[in-house]
């Protein structure tokens, strides 16, 4: 996935048939790495009007994560977003929304990963079991870090 | 016939908030970001801009307390605003909590 152009409101890319089929294949596997869910506070679970506000960001975090799917889903399937080129490859178009939408699931893909492999700490030289359990893990986690960080870099280029 | 009453507080002036004893305002809450061995430090840079609408300089000092400190303040808010930043930093995966102001 290389970028091509830039501007302000919009992120063009290209992307080679391989690229194309590894985005929409890491894409598919999101369903399988569901994120945990996470306190809205760690000091004061105790307050009624923090335990309400828990209920309310664990259905928000659902509803938000559903539209970002469908979102997505929308942006790889309309071809005036991600077309395909001649003599191969795919022409991709984010505007703002799409670039952020796209950004969000692709970490929170990495992170559900992570989290499936038992969230190790890689800075401190943890490493998951390389297994049949884990393989698909890895490979969405180091997959989605792939285009992550090429968005990241395009995204970075507008102000940076 | 409606008895009229003096209004508390008369038009035009603002009540200020310092003059109103302690315990009947509402408390801060301090909007916390904490580190994590998963997200990486641009992209939360980058969060840290969109959500809040810093320049880079800012978005990469609190990412950076965050990476050496454990934690940084982002924001002290009201309970709303704190739980609408919550909610914009979890929907990047984020580990981001409100806590009241001690």
């Amino acid at each position: 996935m290389k970028l091509l152009s830039r501007d302000p409101d919009r992120l063009v890319f290209r992307l080679t048939k391989r690229d194309h089929e590894a985005l929409l294949t890491v894409l598919r596997l999101g369903p399988l790495f569901p994120r945990q869910g996470k306190p809205i506070s760690r000091d004061a679970a105790g307050l009624e009007k923090l335990r309400a506000a828990q209920d309310d960001l664990d259905a928000a975090l659902a509803e938000h994560r559903g539209s970002r799917v469908a979102e997505v889903e929308a942006l790889i399937a309309d071809p005036a977003r991600c077309a395909p080129l001649k003599p191969s490859g795919w022409k991709l178009t984010l505007s703002t929304a799409g670039s952020e939408a796209l950004l969000q699931l692709l970490n929170e893909i990495r992170v559900g990963a992570w989290e499936k492999l038992g969230a190790p700490d890689f800075g401190a030289g943890e490493r998951p079991k390389i297994d049949e359990e884990n393989l698909l893990g890895l490979w969405a986690f180091q997959l989605s870090e792939v285009f992550q960080g090429v968005l990241l870099d395009a995204l970075v280029g507008e102000d940076g | 016939m409606p008895e009229i009453l003096e209004p508390p507080v008369r038009p035009g002036v603002v009540p200020i908030l310092e003059d109103q004893p302690k315990r009947t305002r509402e408390p801060g809450y301090l909007v916390i970001c904490w580190n994590d061995p998963v997200n990486l430090m641009p992209y939360v840079t980058h969060v840290f801009q969109a959500v809040f609408g810093w320049d880079r300089p800012r978005a990469e000092k609190h990412m950076k307390e965050v990476h050496e400190n454990g934690k940084s303040v982002l924001a002290k808010e009201s309970f709303e605003k704190a739980e609408f930043y919550v909610h914009e930093l979890q929907k990047y995966s984020l580990q981001a909590t409100m806590e009241p102001e001690a």
